[in-house]
């Protein structure tokens, strides 16, 4: 009786290693997985004071995260069995913070460029993003059918995207003011009009036009002039260390069957909890 | 127009504390906690670099001291350039990023790396007017304590760094004011202070205009509040004004004391008696 227990119970333990060998991807080893991502980017990712609507607890803080973002790695940490830990970073941080160390993984809206592909490995997408412009109902642009209507304009946008790196030098003749560090800061540009318009992108976009409600979106989709941006601008990804194939892996076997409608979906349920009145 | 506007931002100002009190406030005290603990360490990296740097040492020292204290100079002054010359928000990112990335050190803790950073930048600082305070001592300070046979540490403990802290108050009181605002570089390594809290609530609800004048008026009260304590605590360092040093009688070797000047420089400072309208 004795010999078969312990048999059994060496048995147990063979398989228990095993199935904790699966999760020794670097980084997780463990079972926690550490997402960066800037929470001042709403409604990808935003700060609250309490826990509703699912929000998690931000590491070293007294306040929670929600938002696309979260929502997208809670989705993954759960397909994979893993804890999600969520830390707040700078924009300019979150790669440094990724190649250091100090996060396993960055969940920020960050598009998968081919400059950050020289530092970072990429999962994704997770999202597809739409590039639109803001302007004020009243401005001389807000009839623009095209990037071409926009030429002369004063613009600005968000420092180290795409939208200031490769959208707005499209514009013909744009003055193009130095970038703003946080997209808030950006759309303050505009609101005080220190420019005519911003570029930045639907989800943003969508969410500003609730705090004011006297600007407009101008989506150039399918009008045949809209900005030209490659397939690697548009797609949102996950950012981790070079070299980390297997976390790569890991995230991607849940992203691989979501579709361009899922992400939409689920990025209209984060703007409908996105706590603006 | 223009008291629509105003009217506007405090509907939003007051809307944004409503929601968001609990945040801007553990804003406020993780804020005070970092400044009053990073003056502190850099108060004392101070003194220690201004006890280092003015060991007595003359032609006559063995050379094994001389060439020491030469090389603990060096290094003090390439401390003291270092972090003065380079902004603190790139050494906190140097620190943060850097050290796991080129030493393999991990830090574990946002609030140790925070302490370090703001403790060092400030020791830098402090240093320098340590030594200012220092020099300011008269040498008769230093004489009388080699005479009763004091050695240069307790020359320094218990003779010249307490005249030289009620010299330097003043510039303690300046440095930690300055820690205050300037802890606010701290959320690019993700310290939640102050500042980053109207970070993330301009994120979450795109009101930066109305979070940053919530926190301009936040950050005023907060070094009105720690100026006038500093005045009181010079004050109570002077002493009673009613106490004189006696300096008539040559028997009493008070040569070299210096009796704070509570009566001030000219008669138009604001502790003066003469400004006062008191009698001399």
């Amino acid at each position: 009786m004795k010999k078969i227990l312990s048999a059994v119970l060496v048995l147990m333990m063979l398989l228990a290693s095993a199935a904790c060998a699966e999760s020794a991807i670097p980084g997780v080893e463990d079972g926690v997985l550490t997402v960066a991502m800037e929470c001042a980017y709403a409604p990808y990712n935003w700060a609250q004071p309490d826990d509703s609507n699912g929000a998690v607890p931000i590491k070293d803080s007294a306040f929670y995260a929600n938002g696309y973002d979260v929502m997208t790695a809670k989705a993954i940490c759960e397909a994979n069995g893993w804890q999600l830990e969520v830390m707040q970073l700078e924009w300019d941080s979150l790669i440094p913070a990724v190649i250091s160390g100090q996060c396993d993984a960055v969940i920020a809206g960050q598009s998968m460029t081919s400059e950050r592909m020289e530092t970072v490995d990429f999962a994704g997408p997770y999202l597809y993003a739409t590039i639109v412009c803001l302007v004020k109902q009243d401005s001389k642009f807000a009839d623009a059918k095209g990037k071409s209507d926009l030429a002369g304009g004063r613009c600005t946008s968000q420092s180290g995207t795409i939208w200031y790196d490769s959208c707005l030098p499209q514009i013909k003749d744009a003055e193009i003011l130095t970038p703003q560090e946080s997209a808030p800061a950006m759309l303050m540009a505009l609101e005080s009009d220190t420019v005519d318009f911003v570029c930045t992108d639907m989800p943003t976009a969508q969410g500003a036009l609730i705090v004011h409600p006297d600007w407009k979106i101008l989506d150039f989709a399918g009008s045949g002039d809209d900005f030209e941006v490659s397939e690697e601008e548009v797609n949102i990804g996950i950012s981790v260390n070079k070299g980390n194939t297997a976390l790569v892996d890991a995230i991607n076997s849940y992203l691989k069957d979501k579709t361009a409608d899922d992400f939409n979906a689920l990025m209209a349920e984060a703007i409908k909890i996105q706590p603006i009145e | 127009m223009e008291n629509h506007m105003f009217a506007q931002l405090f509907t939003d100002i007051a809307s944004l504390w409503a929601k968001y009190h609990t945040m801007y406030l553990t804003g406020i005290l993780n804020t005070l906690i970092l400044a009053v603990v990073a003056t502190l360490i850099g108060c004392v990296i101070g003194f220690i670099c201004g006890i280092l740097q003015t060991i007595p040492c003359g032609p006559k020292d063995n050379i094994v001291k001389r060439v020491l204290l030469k090389i603990i100079r060096i290094i003090i002054r390439i401390y003291v350039e270092v972090f003065r010359g380079t902004p603190m928000i790139l050494q906190a990112v140097f620190i943060y990023y850097g050290m796991p990335y080129f030493f393999g050190v991990s830090f574990k803790d946002i609030w140790t790396v925070s302490i370090i950073v703001v403790s060092v930048n400030t020791g830098a600082y402090m240093a320098e007017s340590v030594r200012g305070g220092i020099m300011s001592i008269d040498p008769g300070q230093f004489e009388g304590a080699r005479a009763i046979g004091m050695n240069h540490l307790q020359t320094m403990l218990y003779i010249v760094l307490p005249q030289t802290l009620r010299n330097i108050m003043p510039q303690i009181g300046n440095n930690y004011i300055i820690n205050v605002k300037d802890t606010s570089v701290m959320f690019i390594i993700g310290f939640n202070d102050f500042f980053a809290v109207h970070k993330m609530v301009s994120g979450a609800v795109f009101k930066y205009f109305p979070s940053a004048f919530l926190e301009m008026g936040g950050y005023l009260i907060l070094t009105l509040v720690a100026s006038f304590l500093l005045r009181k605590m010079e004050k109570r360092l002077a002493g009673k004004s009613n106490y004189e040093l006696v300096n008539t009688d040559t028997l009493t070797m008070s040569a070299g004391t210096y009796s704070y000047p509570r009566d001030a420089a000219s008669p138009f400072d604001e502790t003066s008696k003469d400004y006062k309208g008191e009698k001399a």
